[in-house]
């Protein structure tokens, strides 16, 4: 045990404030009738692509054609209506970082995988075990770091597909 | 210096002043856009005040827990008291690990400790990574914006950065080309780098994960690709439970960018197989903030930047004049706490609209902390003695109906002479602008005729 650690530790002790009341949240997160179209239409404003396709297979058969061998393609566990974010967690942890640095990442997300919002989406990932390293995608790479000037692209992938299966 | 002699430079060159302004207004009303389509987003609001205000009153157990469940992760945790120790702390990892060159990604906190001038001093290569940062580290200045680091230039300065530094074209002003070419140069870095650094945006106490957002992906391939990744944090970024990671997800980039979330959200929960993760918990000057009754709420900020974005001072005098790692209202707010005596002036730096309380997802009463503060630097003797002069002749000048009426009369008279001829203090008023036409008759006179 640190110095600094004991000190911190006393003096938030001394100093925080006293007699905050439980911590109770209502669920007041929005609902969507039709999740897969809000996604969608979010995924689209996000700056990426939206394919809707009927089997896993025929998805990979597309990534096959349409990204060569540079592409990434993963799966996602879930998906969020409110702001198209997918959930990608990294099980086998083999190479964090190789998505990050295809030009094009595929992600394949089952329809039924797809929720309103990310109160939902938490308290789904919540119940099972997490990974060592879970990320939430919501589109290609961005910035707009240059004069307030959106642009595609940034350190991540520069396209971004999502096929809804 | 003061924040109105900082400023000064910047609100010169009007051009590029309301440029400033027109493009930080952007992003609010992009922020408003983004709010208005969760119908929840007062009580969203609620719910983040709420949890960060339990937080606080619970930091040092959440802080004990999360350490715990870090350790369970095989994550190494560290406690620095104050910015030196963080580095020294942060340089000990390097330097074990014979690392040369790291990468970071965004952080205020190792930005307050100047860690990277602390590692170049050691002879380490410490490049930053987010775009906005990369472009204020190859001019040598610090970010303007805790957001938007290089909000401050225009896109042929940037140009010419990119130019002098990494041999770009001279006349390359495109934003997509500019953009490809620092992804080209970093991307070189990122592969070569023995260590990433990047800054913690949750800290969550019940299970041990750190959450970073970024827009760029910068923060995962510094993560992902080299064998050490260390995470440094204030002990405010803690939050109690997992569950809670949706309601400031759900605030963080709607508040800063307009955007839903952002493009990344990624969750640390385990060093990767072979791999070292550190976590370094710094206070440096937050445990003694959290005993200041009217300014404690400051620590719950998630570092959006809405207040920035919204505040008309901020917006026309850049974040430069403020002088502090954070600047705009919450930076105001945060920066006396460290230290009065230099950042006395910052208080004063905002007009008192409330636009920023507004507009702040944890709801921080920044206005009124702002208006506590004035109050509280004047009682330690600090502040603009002009001022506080001013203000004790005005408020004995209100109170008098008589003093009142003379000093309108007087005021009519001199300000229907030449501007050259009024006290000095009265001009500053007058710099880029002048008053309307000075009325004939006071609203009194006028009042009192109408009457008749």
């Amino acid at each position: 045990m640190t110095e600094a650690r004991t000190s911190i530790l006393a003096a938030l002790r001394e100093n925080r404030p006293k007699g905050e009341a439980d911590l109770v949240l209502e669920d007041i997160a929005i609902q969507y009738e039709d999740p897969f179209v809000s996604f969608s239409a979010m995924m689209k404003k996000n700056g990426g692509l939206v394919v809707a396709m009927d089997s896993a297979d025929s998805a990979v058969a597309d990534f096959a054609n349409r990204c060569g061998p540079d592409g990434v393609l993963l799966e996602g566990e879930l998906a969020v209506a409110e702001n198209a974010a997918i959930w990608i967690p990294f099980r086998d942890e083999a190479e964090r970082a190789r998505p990050f640095l295809a030009e094009t990442l595929a992600v394949i997300v089952r329809r039924a995988d797809i929720v309103s919002n990310m109160a939902q989406a938490y308290a789904r990932i919540g119940t099972g075990e997490l990974p060592g390293y879970g990320v939430f995608m919501a589109g290609p790479s961005k910035t707009a770091d240059i004069a307030q000037c959106l642009v595609i692209g940034a350190h991540g992938p520069i396209e971004f597909v999502t096929y809804l299966v | 210096m003061k924040h109105p002699e900082a400023a000064a430079g910047f609100v010169a060159d009007s051009a590029k002043s309301s440029w400033h302004d027109q493009a930080l207004w952007g992003v609010r009303t992009k922020r408003d856009a983004a709010v208005s389509a969760i119908p929840e987003w007062e009580e969203l609001r609620e719910q983040g005040a709420r949890i960060k205000a339990w937080s606080l009153a619970h930091l040092d157990d959440l802080l004990v827990q999360f350490e715990a469940q870090c350790q369970q992760n095989g994550i190494v945790v560290h406690w620095a008291a104050d910015g030196p120790e963080h580095n020294r702390i942060v340089h000990g990892i390097l330097a074990k690990h014979r690392v040369k060159k790291l990468v970071k990604s965004k952080s205020m906190l190792t930005e307050e400790c100047g860690l990277n001038e602390h590692l170049e001093a050691q002879g380490m290569e410490v490049i930053d990574t987010d775009l906005g940062e990369r472009i204020v580290q190859l001019r040598h200045e610090p970010p303007s914006h805790i957001v938007l680091p290089a909000i401050h230039l225009q896109k042929e300065e940037i140009a010419e950065t990119f130019h002098k530094t990494m041999g770009t074209p001279a006349d390359m002003t495109d934003e997509t080309e500019l953009t490809r070419a620092a992804r080209k140069d970093l991307r070189e870095r990122f592969l070569q780098a023995e260590a990433g650094v990047t800054g913690v945006n949750f800290a969550v106490a019940d299970k041990g994960i750190v959450v970073v957002c970024t827009n760029e992906g910068n923060a995962d391939l510094g993560a992902g690709l080299p064998r050490l990744h260390i995470a440094c944090m204030g002990i405010e970024k803690i939050i109690p439970k997992f569950d809670h990671l949706s309601v400031f997800t759900r605030l963080l980039a709607r508040s800063a960018t307009g955007q839903p979330i952002t493009v990344y959200t990624s969750h640390f929960h385990k060093p990767k197989p072979g791999g070292e993760m550190h976590v370094v918990i710094v206070d440096n000057g937050r445990s003694a903030l959290l005993g200041r009754k009217d300014f404690r709420r400051s620590l719950g900020c998630i570092r959006c930047g809405a207040c920035m974005n919204t505040c008309p001072i901020y917006r026309r005098s850049g974040g430069h004049s403020y002088m502090a790692t954070v600047p705009g209202p919450i930076g105001s707010t945060l920066a006396p706490s460290k230290d009065p005596k230099t950042h006395d002036s910052l208080p004063f730096a905002s007009t008192l609209c409330g636009s920023c309380t507004d507009v702040c997802p944890v709801k921080i009463d920044l206005h009124q902390q702002l208006l506590a503060w004035r109050g509280e630097l004047v009682k330690m003797g600090y502040g603009d003695r002009k001022k506080i002069r001013s203000m004790k002749l005005a408020g004995k000048v209100l109170s008098s109906p008589t003093l009142y009426k003379l000093a309108g009369i007087g005021a009519r008279i001199a300000l229907r002479g030449p501007r050259f001829v009024l006290p000095s203090e009265a001009k500053k008023w007058l710099t880029n602008r002048d008053l309307p036409p000075v009325p004939a008759e006071s609203f009194r006179a006028r009042y009192r005729r109408h009457q008749k």
